[in-house]
């Protein structure tokens, strides 16, 4: 009887290796799921927790999630504090098999306090900056990270997901290129941003900073913090007003009313608005969108 | 195979963490605390309810710390600070992993998931207070008991199922202890199903059951059942819309010692309580409620309370004022009376993320 079942279960494990079974992966957002199918291909089957058009700072523990990853053999995470819900996810799951990847492995992290951090700061994140995905110069580093994983949970197909990671690397250094060139239209342009979600991507594009709409990272605008937000732009001519689309427009309004600035909807993830299906498109639709804004301002 | 052979593994993890932590003494757990103050009025109220005069009180202090012992188990202590002293409301570990069919075990004392309401904390509710039918079955406090609780997670399609079961010692039952000097073990069991049904709407059903000796001689017992139900819609992070309802119902075996009831005789109390919560606005929220509660065995048999609610978190969780309007009104009450109840709740420590 023992034997039968081991030989039952050696054909069924068979099975599933000739049947071609895909490996699962769970991503924190849908920029890594897409960098994690470009990679990965017919091999994996890629499902994202935060699809992109919400808010990736407040997900909530589902059970459905843990569901998902309970089935996942590979979890990507953005780390840095901006996906701190993914732990109780990937601890609800119970899956003592799933590897973890963290994608901000390597990354040169932007703004990192020097001091003690508190909560008088607002909801800063102690380890820096976590939009670091904005910066298309980190896509490759995300890349590297996700292909170790994937390498690493199906070493049968290391050799695919090694060429799929220098197409990925030749194909955003040709792109890296274009987009700098798209780019120059925008060098030095000076925007204000709702949320501090952007300071990779100006730094990757040589576009400033000059104010956010938020007094502080998740505190919600105040009179006097709008107030100064204006006399910021007006003394230093900001005629863009920069918003992910999940943020209310209410105080955006009131700003621009004042200024004459324009509003424009800034997706910060794959998914958030149409155009945006993948991670290298994402780029084409942000620098679109900033140098038709940039045009329509002059 | 191999996830059997990990059990004894695991378990042995457990009992080696404390050594292991001797020689990690810089990875702390997550603290957090919690303050709930209150102030409290009443209008009407009977002599045994209230005085009727508006006072503050400090209500609790609730410090919470979570940490992993090992890559495999993780302890939660939350511990109540209040004037009566400090109270371990609960303190457990539990095995996330490497347990066949999808099993976690938690082991200590915890609150017991009968029902969904119970197994949250105080600061948890926009209602404030725990509704009538868990103080008046379980206590002030809820059921909270030390055992033992496995639960697995069952994939449906992409919806999923939980089911959990306990073995436990302890609890109060209508006023009375359940530390099973007495009367031995309890036992429970919860089955709930979680389905989104969309983005952003997502649906909990849940049942469960307890059973347990009602006397010393084995010759009477308890039975619980409840039913719980919660409906959440967040299509945004500035607004949502919460419904919950749970119904309890018990049946107690009274024995002829009881001196509420000269023969012996079965009784049923139930319970049930609903509420809508409405986040407006980013800050803001309001609803309203209704409690209920019926137990045949005491003088005050049913009590209805209803109200209104409505809160203002300056920022998530961190520090929120809470406002209830509540009325009473029963059958040994006389006459209905009112409460009025501010709360200052402030949470310092870490973020938590939001659970369903």
């Amino acid at each position: 009887m023992k034997n039968f079942l081991a030989g039952l279960l050696t054909l069924l494990m068979l099975a599933a290796v000739c049947s071609g079974a895909k490996i699962n992966v769970v991503a924190s957002t849908s920029d890594l799921k897409s960098i994690a199918e470009y990679l990965g291909g017919e091999h994996v089957a890629v499902k994202a927790i935060n699809n992109g058009k919400d808010n990736p700072h407040f997900v909530e523990v589902l059970p459905n999630y843990m569901v998902l990853v309970s089935k996942a053999d590979l979890y990507l995470k953005i780390g840095l504090g901006l996906d701190f819900w993914a732990q109780p996810i990937i601890d609800g799951s119970r899956n003592g098999r799933l590897a973890i990847v963290d994608c901000s492995e390597g990354v040169d992290v932007l703004e990192k306090p020097a001091g003690k951090v508190d909560a008088s700061m607002g909801d800063v994140h102690p380890q820096g900056n976590p939009h670091y995905w904005l910066n298309p110069a980190n896509g490759l580093i995300m890349a590297k990270n996700i292909a170790r994983g994937l390498v690493r949970v199906d070493p049968g197909n290391a050799n695919d997901y090694d060429a799929a990671l220098k197409r990925f690397e030749s194909e955003l250094q040709l792109r890296i290129e274009g987009w700098q060139e798209k780019a120059d239209a925008l060098k030095g342009m000076e925007i204000v941003t709702y949320h501090n979600s952007w300071p990779y991507f100006c730094q990757a594009f040589g576009i400033k900073v000059a104010g956010f709409v938020e007094p502080k990272p998740g505190i919600e605008p105040t009179a006097s913090h709008i107030a100064e937000v204006i006399n910021v732009m007006k003394t230093r001519g900001v005629k863009i007003i920069g918003k992910e689309p999940y943020f209310s427009d209410k105080a955006p309004k009131v700003i621009a009313a004042s200024t004459g600035a324009r509003i424009v909807n800034l997706p910060p993830s794959v998914g958030e608005v149409e155009g945006t299906d993948a991670y290298f498109s994402l780029f084409d639709t942000l620098l679109s969108v900033l140098i038709a804004a940039a045009r329509s301002a002059l | 195979m191999k996830k059997y052979f990990s059990i004894p593994f695991v378990l042995l993890s457990l009992s080696v963490s404390s050594r292991i932590g001797q020689a990690q003494t810089t990875v702390n757990p997550d603290l957090s605390f919690i303050g709930d103050m209150r102030m409290v009025g009443h209008r009407r109220a009977p002599a045994d309810v209230s005085d009727n005069k508006l006072k503050f009180d400090f209500h609790e202090l609730e410090i919470v710390a979570v940490g992993y012992l090992n890559p495999y188990a993780r302890a939660d202590v939350t511990l109540g600070l209040t004037k009566g002293g400090i109270d371990i409301e609960e303190a457990y570990a539990t095995l996330l992993k490497g347990l066949p069919w999808n099993l976690q075990i938690k082991a200590g004392q915890y609150l017991v998931d009968v029902g969904k309401i119970n197994t949250q904390h105080t600061h948890q509710w926009s209602w404030i207070e725990r509704p009538l039918m868990f103080k008046r079955f379980f206590g002030e406090e809820g059921l909270k008991a030390v055992g033992l609780n496995v639960s697995s997670l069952v994939p449906a399609g992409p919806n999923a199922i939980t089911i959990s079961g306990n073995v436990f010692t302890g609890g109060s039952y209508w006023g009375e202890s359940g530390d099973g000097a007495d009367t031995g073990l309890t036992g429970s069991a919860r089955i709930s199903f979680f389905a989104s049904l969309t983005d952003h709407a997502s649906l909990e059903l849940g049942c469960s059951g307890l059973s347990r000796r009602g006397d010393s001689e084995k010759k009477t017992r308890m039975t619980l059942g409840d039913f719980d139900f919660k409906y959440k819609w967040r299509p945004d992070m500035y607004q949502s819309l919460v419904i919950v309802a749970e119904a309890m119902f018990g049946s107690r075996e009274l024995s002829e010692a009881d001196p509420a009831i000269e023969a012996p005789k079965k009784i049923t109390p139930s319970g049930a309580f609903a509420a809508i919560d409405y986040q407006f606005k980013r800050q803001y929220n309001a609803g309203g409620f209704i409690d209920y509660s019926r137990d045949p065995s005491r003088e005050n048999g049913h009590q209805l309370g209803f109200g209104l609610f409505g809160g203002f978190s300056l920022v998530e969780e961190t520090y929120r004022v809470g406002v209830i309007l509540r009325q009473d009104q029963g059958s040994a009450l006389g006459r209905p009376y009112q409460t009025i109840m501010i709360q200052l709740l402030w949470s310092l420590g870490p973020h938590k993320p939001h659970q369903f």
